[in-house]
């Protein structure tokens, strides 16, 4: 490997793919949500682990308050996983809701057995993918709306510039380009698990994966 | 290797997708190759730059309401199911029908709210009144409870003939608002789902109650007038120069 500043080894290609599934709240910076609904101390707020846990516990035995703050906990991500997938706010918001109903429903069968925000997370994606209905609207609104969905996904987040390049270049990928994309190089699955969500090979999964890549470097170096 | 490698090469070496001989032969060719080179150091820039993005992004609004009104109504639909012996598939649509209304959100009528409050207002007060509530089909005694208004529009009486044509008619409306949505400012976003949060709570009590007093006229008339009363608001919501 030659020496060129880069170390083409290690550790993004890697460790970036390869374990960003564990990647939770607890790797983020931690903002509750709640909007002042209910008046949640921050302090008190659970930082993962055995506090979630029992949340998840208290939820399951149909504890409601215990459910709130779960999702005042997880918003952000299975927002984040929404908007991404779909392309659409609106439309991610109506994810979101359905993703937390489905949970609340969901939790009696949940048994622990794999991290409760990786399952949620899961829920989130399938959720968008089996949102067959609003598939052609959505790829419909991609081309006009990726402004605003761009504010709301990078203006808070604080760093403008590339990211927001960056972001809107992803909402405006062909859809099938877009999950695979979004689902590999941000969510971290892998390709295999990918092609069982999709219900295509893997091989296609990588086709899509490298097409997507291609179109963001391209929109990214025409516009810089 | 010959000549330079593909671009799917390429990117399954930067996935770490390659066997061991595949990875030892691509680092072969980079350490004399420049244009691969850079084509690696230009792909791990994207890379770096997605893995910077942020994993949480917050919602603009608040979603819970909607959340635990679609919760709400799937549990009064189970338990209006366990009451009458139905079986209880209908809950989760219920909850899905529940959460797509309130995403949906589109009265643009601030009287909608005086209306919604008085049916609920309705409800409770014949919910904590069992002795009211317990009356009989057959009385037809106009004093004893609290009567709604009555339901003078014969297409909406035709309209609220089954659930299914109710069912039918709501979403249909509300799709139509949905087309118009745009033209909303938030405020009146955010009222309009304060206000569809009500009529729901108060369409799924009051299922419920009739459901374990079937026989009740006032629970049951109070059903239908609180369902006359979301289509004529939604009606009226869709109506042009609203």
């Amino acid at each position: 490997v030659r020496s060129n500043g880069w170390n083409l080894r290690a550790p993004l290609g890697q460790s970036h793919v390869r374990t960003r599934q564990n990647f939770d709240v607890k790797a983020g910076p931690f903002k509750p949500t709640n909007f002042g609904r209910h008046p949640i101390d921050v302090h008190q707020l659970p930082q993962l682990g055995p506090e979630l846990d029992m949340l998840v516990e208290r939820a399951r035995a149909g504890d409601r308050a215990a459910f709130d703050r779960l999702y005042a906990c997880c918003v952000g991500r299975v927002y984040a996983i929404c908007l991404r997938l779909s392309g659409d706010r609106a439309e991610a918001e109506r994810l979101t809701q359905d993703t937390f109903v489905r949970a609340w429903r969901g939790l009696a069968g949940f048994r622990g057995e794999s991290r409760f925000t990786s399952w949620l997370h899961r829920l989130a994606v399938n959720e968008v993918l089996q949102d067959r209905r609003s598939t052609a609207r959505r790829e419909a609104r991609v081309r006009l709306a990726p402004e605003g969905m761009l504010e709301s996904a990078a203006g808070r987040a604080g760093s403008p510039g590339l990211r927001i390049d960056l972001e809107r270049a992803i909402a405006l990928l062909p859809p099938g380009a877009r999950q695979v994309l979004v689902l590999f190089d941000i969510e971290g699955y892998s390709q295999d698990e990918i092609g069982r969500m999709l219900g295509i090979a893997t091989g296609t999964v990588k086709a899509q994966l490298h097409r997507a890549r291609r179109l963001l470097r391209d929109r990214l170096e025409a516009g810089s | 290797m010959t000549g330079h490698p593909t671009a799917d090469r390429l990117q399954d070496y930067l996935d770490d997708l390659l066997c061991r001989e595949e990875r030892a032969e691509l680092e072969t060719h980079l350490a004399t190759c420049d244009v691969c080179t850079a084509e690696i150091v230009r792909e791990r820039e994207l890379q770096r730059a997605l893995a910077a993005l942020p994993r949480a992004i917050e919602p603009e609004r608040d979603l819970l309401p909607g959340i635990n009104a679609a919760i709400d109504a799937a549990v009064a639909a189970v338990g209006a199911a366990a009451q009458t012996g139905a079986a209880p598939v209908n809950a989760n649509a219920a909850a899905g029908r529940a959460a797509n209304r309130l995403s949906v959100r589109r009265y643009p009528l601030a009287a909608a709210a005086l209306a919604l409050i008085a049916i609920t207002a309705v409800v409770a007060t014949l919910l904590a009144r069992p002795d009211a509530a317990s009356r009989p089909l057959a009385d037809t005694d106009p004093t004893a409870a609290p009567r709604p208004g009555a339901v003078t529009d014969a297409v909406v009486r035709e309209v609220l003939a089954t659930e299914a044509s109710y069912a039918a008619a709501s979403d249909e409306l509300e799709a139509m608002l949905a087309a118009g949505r745009t033209t909303l400012d938030p405020a009146t976003v955010a009222l309009v789902e304060r206000n569809l949060r009500v009529v729901e709570r108060a369409l799924a009590e009051a299922g419920a109650a009739l459901a374990q007093d079937p026989n009740n006229a006032s629970l049951a008339e109070l059903l239908q007038h609180a369902r006359a009363q979301k289509l004529e608001l939604l009606r009226r919501a869709t109506r042009p120069g609203t």
